[in-house]
């Protein structure tokens, strides 16, 4: 059996279409799902078009918390690397950016007064009916989130019975509050900055 | 003559076995540098997982150190499907560079940089990746076997034949990137599913998409098309026939007489349906050397020849 290149050429157009319009949200909807992408990650749009997909930030991760996206986030987020903050939150090491050849992770110097003001990869968002330092009538004095977070007094600052408040503006978006929360569901959690 | 050809060919077998066996080791090398950063002990390796991690953790670390500083060695083998860095050399898929710069991103130096090996290669030899070191390949020569096998059972299998459409592939993977604004080749080069697949499933313990998507390549290779995927749709195999046009390492019909008329043995193994023994064999050729194999007369070798090639396909 023998075929022309046009009708193989045609064939390929039709399936590639075809394919594209089951896989590619429509135009003007907004992509579903939203992840924690590593830190000093570029914004969501160019951080998919920079990322190859060479799976370098995930295998230098010495904290392995940086997974990777399958074809359920949709062709155009498919292999990208995300941060699921439950199983395992960023240490901010930032290796990932260190290795990352295009630069869709940018580099970060791993010191805190740069991880401070450049790593914004979300912001812990605390729900105060789950978390048992605001339980009522009887709070109990938990501060896991606060013994977990790497910057305490800045992003996270704890008041009577170790009640967590998370500071906006500090708070880097890293999940080892979302790691540590003993709460299940957890009573903190990060909002990617993507979202 | 004939040593010399099987030398070749268990070369090749061997560069082949090294690379896939090379990706699967990078990735796993992923779980060993966890190891060295966080424990950087084979007993405690040995505790926390058992006898043979630990074993395993300290011989790597031996072989590693013949080269130098262990985890600077093992930070050359990351990113193994599109590039990595070996004994200093960096190596980076050309195609990666035309996948980055499809989307409208400007490739960095080191990319570029990386990219000068490769195709210092193609010029020199052509498709040499593709014959000796493409792990695709290999599992796509293996499925061949059981294609075989399946045929003697009886089996009617699919001969499907596709005409040569790299280029076009390769082309419409650029508009579509830049169309889309989003990477293609990462989800269709045969290659590099199979290596993206084999280091998602060392680092997180599930198959992936990669190899879902080798698999169906594979699938049709031994059951629809056999040879076509390699011969008329790998973009990579067709840039590097058009960078390595003028290759000097080539195949060449070494003895000039005149074959008989009823041998076309080596058209029947030629993997691309070339007619070396016709000289019909530049410059889509692979050297990969099989056609030496079968010739009775030894009519055909490896060897250096300038000029450029004869297009006769």
């Amino acid at each position: 059996m023998t075929t022309t290149r046009r009708t193989v050429l045609g064939a390929l157009l039709a399936g590639a279409a075809a394919l594209a319009g089951q896989v590619l949200p429509e135009s003007g909807k907004p992509p579903t799902g939203t992840r924690l992408r590593p830190p000093g990650a570029l914004p969501e749009d160019e951080f998919t078009s920079r990322c190859i997909r060479c799976f370098k930030c995930g295998e230098v991760c010495e904290n392995g918390c940086i997974e990777f996206a399958g074809l359920d986030d949709g062709l155009a987020r498919a292999f990208t690397p995300y941060i699921r903050p439950r199983s395992q939150g960023c240490t901010t090491c930032m290796k990932c950016g260190e290795v990352c050849p295009t630069g869709a992770i940018q580099l970060i110097e791993p010191d805190e007064e740069s991880v401070l003001a450049n790593v914004k990869m979300g912001v812990a968002r605390l729900n105060k009916d789950m978390c048992y330092s605001y339980a009522k009538p009887a709070p109990r004095t938990c501060g896991v989130c606060y013994r977990a977070c790497p910057f305490p007094g800045k992003a996270m600052t704890i008041g009577l019975y170790e009640q967590p408040t998370v500071h906006y503006d500090q708070c880097i978006g890293c999940g080892l509050c979302e790691q540590s929360c003993v709460h299940l569901p957890q009573a903190i959690r990060v909002i990617p900055v993507s979202s | 003559m004939r040593a010399r050809h099987l030398a070749i060919q268990a070369f090749r077998r061997l560069c082949q076995v090294s690379a896939l066996l090379f990706v699967l080791y990078a990735a796993i090398s992923a779980h060993w540098r966890n190891f060295k950063v966080g424990h950087n002990s084979a007993r405690l390796v040995g505790l926390l997982k058992n006898e043979a991690w630990g074993e395993a953790y300290a011989l790597n670390e031996r072989a590693l150190s013949w080269f130098g500083e262990p985890l600077e060695v093992s930070d050359g083998f990351l990113g193994v499907p599109w590039g990595a860095s070996i004994a200093g050399l960096p190596f980076t898929d050309p195609l990666s560079v035309a996948a980055l710069a499809s989307q409208g991103q400007l490739p960095p130096t080191s990319m570029l940089v990386g990219a000068l090996i490769p195709l210092g290669l193609a010029l020199v030899g052509g498709k040499l990746y593709c014959s000796f070191l493409c792990p695709a390949r290999l599992v796509f020569e293996l499925g061949g076997a059981v294609r075989m096998g399946l045929q003697r059972l009886g089996l009617p299998l699919g001969e499907l034949g596709i005409p040569r459409l790299g280029l076009w592939v390769g082309l419409g993977l650029v508009l579509f990137s830049a169309g889309m604004g989003m990477g293609a080749f990462h989800l269709v080069l045969p290659y590099l599913s199979l290596s993206q697949g084999l280091a998602a499933w060392m680092l997180t313990g599930s198959a992936g998409v990669g190899l879902a998507i080798f698999g169906v390549l594979l699938l049709v290779e031994v059951f629809v098309a056999p040879g076509q995927i390699c011969r008329s749709l790998c973009p990579t195999g067709a840039v590097l026939e058009q960078v390595g046009r003028a290759a000097p390492f080539r195949l060449r019909k070494v003895d000039p007489s005149a074959c008989p008329s009823s041998c076309n043995l080596c058209q029947r193994v030629c993997p691309y349906g070339l007619f070396p023994g016709q000289e019909t064999h530049h410059p889509s050729c692979d050297s990969c050397g099989r056609c030496t194999l079968v010739c009775p007369d030894n009519k055909l070798a490896h060897g250096l020849e300038w000029g450029a090639k004869r297009c006769s396909d």
